[in-house]
């Protein structure tokens, strides 16, 4: 019927919707330090199989192949896709980049207490001299800066020093940890350049930067948006062409449709 | 002559199908490993070639006429689709003849979809997350959660160089015998599982795209679009004639 060719073209429509909506928060995330680009996962929908393959058909003999119909197409995942983005050098003492595996991530806490986890390393200080995101949330663990120093040093294996006056020998003040999970892919985005984890992502692990098979630290650069700005436009023209051709099968079947309905004039 | 109205509207009917198959592919143009499906009409036999029929109602003015037509099949085209770069690390394309295998609740089925994910045990699975990928013996593909995943040509799978699982890359003799399923998913019909697919390449990062292509459904579109209408006009016409022998032929004064 005229009228499923209408539905199944309506699914098209929608899906593609979908896929510009995420478009548009990939390219508007397109300089967000520490972002990670989504990608909507598109799959067929079942099938009406009005005869099977290998059915038994007509005097005896099983059909080779069947006659089936698609009820159109939907949305089965936005995945975060994770691979790294560029660095960017800044010189900043307190920004740090994460070089290393993808499913590595600092940790930190927001003022209401929940523990996040983010690839943004764009930190700043408090009024307590502790390490923070520009959105307020608390590196873990916990690191306060003295109010007066001469230098900070972040090394590659995380360890996080002062000298507080020219010729001191370096203070200690703690070491930065990292949060791994097995599948990023199911950790849970928040908003803020951070991500809660959630059973999908498997079981946190701390993990000490600069052992073997968890990266280092990189003090004074910034992991940009991993989000590439001509991909996404290509996306875009892509999305807006196929929301196009599936409106045209709807006006197509409308007007089968009303060829029917005006048969008898 | 009252019977043509019947094969007209057996060819709107079919025109009817057909632009559900094309609605479908149009819908999926941009889902990866999707395989176009067509129709293929056939005549349906004149009734002289059906004699019981003939005996029954011994219709000897029906003999000369067609029986209209209809779809017998709706066939899948096994073709490959483009590959297109995207960069995820868990994406992979068959470049050549082959499907990944599934093991979706107790199901074997086969894909060309190669956008997969991992799941929070670290298994491979289909992006939707309800199938796990087969390796060549058939079993679950266990990722390490420590180094970088690779993907050979072979489909060997390698965690910091070291090769720790082989994706199956399955082939079929008859593609036909194929069957979709929804969710990028086609089921086989051969009696037992597929065996080993030769001569293809697996490549990381890449997926294949559908092979719906808006020119052609287009085209097809708007031909089964006249189709369907000049059916509905002979419809129509004939509607017509009828009146007039009903009302008009034989009419007095």
């Amino acid at each position: 019927m005229g009228v499923h060719a209408l539905y199944t073209a309506a699914t098209g429509m929608n899906a593609q919707m979908k896929q510009l909506e995420v478009t548009a928060n990939n390219v508007a995330n397109l300089s967000t330090q520490g972002f990670k680009r989504d990608r909507v996962n598109f799959a067929d929908l079942f099938y009406r199989h009005q005869h099977l393959v290998g059915a038994a058909g007509p005097n005896g003999t099983t059909r080779p192949t069947g006659v089936h119909f698609g009820n159109g197409v939907e949305v089965v995942s936005t995945q975060k896709l994770f691979e790294a983005g560029g660095t960017m050098i800044t010189d900043n003492p307190l920004d740090v980049a994460i070089s290393g595996p993808e499913n590595v991530f600092f940790k930190v806490r927001s003022p209401d207490g929940t523990e996040a986890f983010t690839r943004a390393g764009n930190f700043t200080l408090d009024g307590e001299g502790r390490i923070i995101t520009p959105g307020g949330d608390v590196l873990l663990p916990e690191i306060t800066v003295p109010q007066e120093y001469y230098s900070l040093d972040i090394a590659r294996d995380g360890k996080v020093t002062v000298i507080e006056t020219l010729g001191d020998d370096p203070t200690e003040l703690g070491q930065i940890t990292l949060g791994r999970f097995v599948n990023p892919g199911g950790l849970k985005p928040i908003g803020k350049n951070l991500f809660v984890a959630t059973p999908a992502a498997g079981d946190e692990q701390l993990v000490t930067p600069g052992s073997a098979g968890n990266g280092v630290l990189m003090q004074g650069a910034i992991e940009a948006s991993n989000v590439n700005a001509i991909s996404e436009l290509i996306q875009m023209i892509q999305g807006q062409r196929a929301y196009e051709i599936n409106s045209n099968v709807i006006e197509t079947a409308d007007e089968a449709m009303q060829i029917a309905n005006n048969l008898r004039g | 002559m009252d019977t043509g109205i019947y094969l007209n509207a057996s060819g709107a009917i079919a025109a009817e199908a057909r632009l559900d198959v094309i609605a479908n592919n149009i819908a999926n143009i941009e889902t990866p490993g999707f395989k176009r499906s067509f129709t293929l009409q056939r005549e349906r036999p004149p009734e002289a070639f059906e004699p019981s029929r003939i005996q029954d109602r011994g219709r000897a003015d029906l003999d000369p006429l067609a029986g209209g037509m209809f779809i017998q099949e709706v066939r899948f085209d096994t073709n490959p689709g483009s590959i297109v770069e995207t960069g995820a690390i868990l994406d992979a394309a068959i470049e050549g003849d082959g499907w990944f295998g599934i093991a979706r609740e107790g199901e074997i089925l086969y894909t060309r979809a190669g956008n997969f994910a991992r799941s929070s045990e670290g298994v491979l699975t289909t992006a939707d997350g309800r199938g796990t990928v087969l390796d060549t013996a058939g079993g679950t593909i266990q990722l390490p959660a420590v180094g970088e995943i690779g993907i050979a040509a072979d489909g060997t799978i390698t965690a910091d160089g070291e090769p720790i699982a082989q994706m199956g890359v399955f082939g079929t003799v008859d593609p036909k015998m194929f069957e979709p399923e929804g969710a990028n998913l086609y089921r086989s019909k051969e009696k037992g599982p597929l065996g080993r697919a030769e001569g293809f390449t697996v490549h990381q990062g890449r997926l294949e795209s559908s092979t719906a292509e808006p020119v052609r459904e287009m085209v097809k579109m708007i031909h089964t679009f006249r189709a369907y209408e000049t059916n509905q006009r002979m419809i129509a016409l004939q509607d017509q004639s009828l009146g007039r022998a009903v009302n008009d032929v034989g009419r007095l004064a």
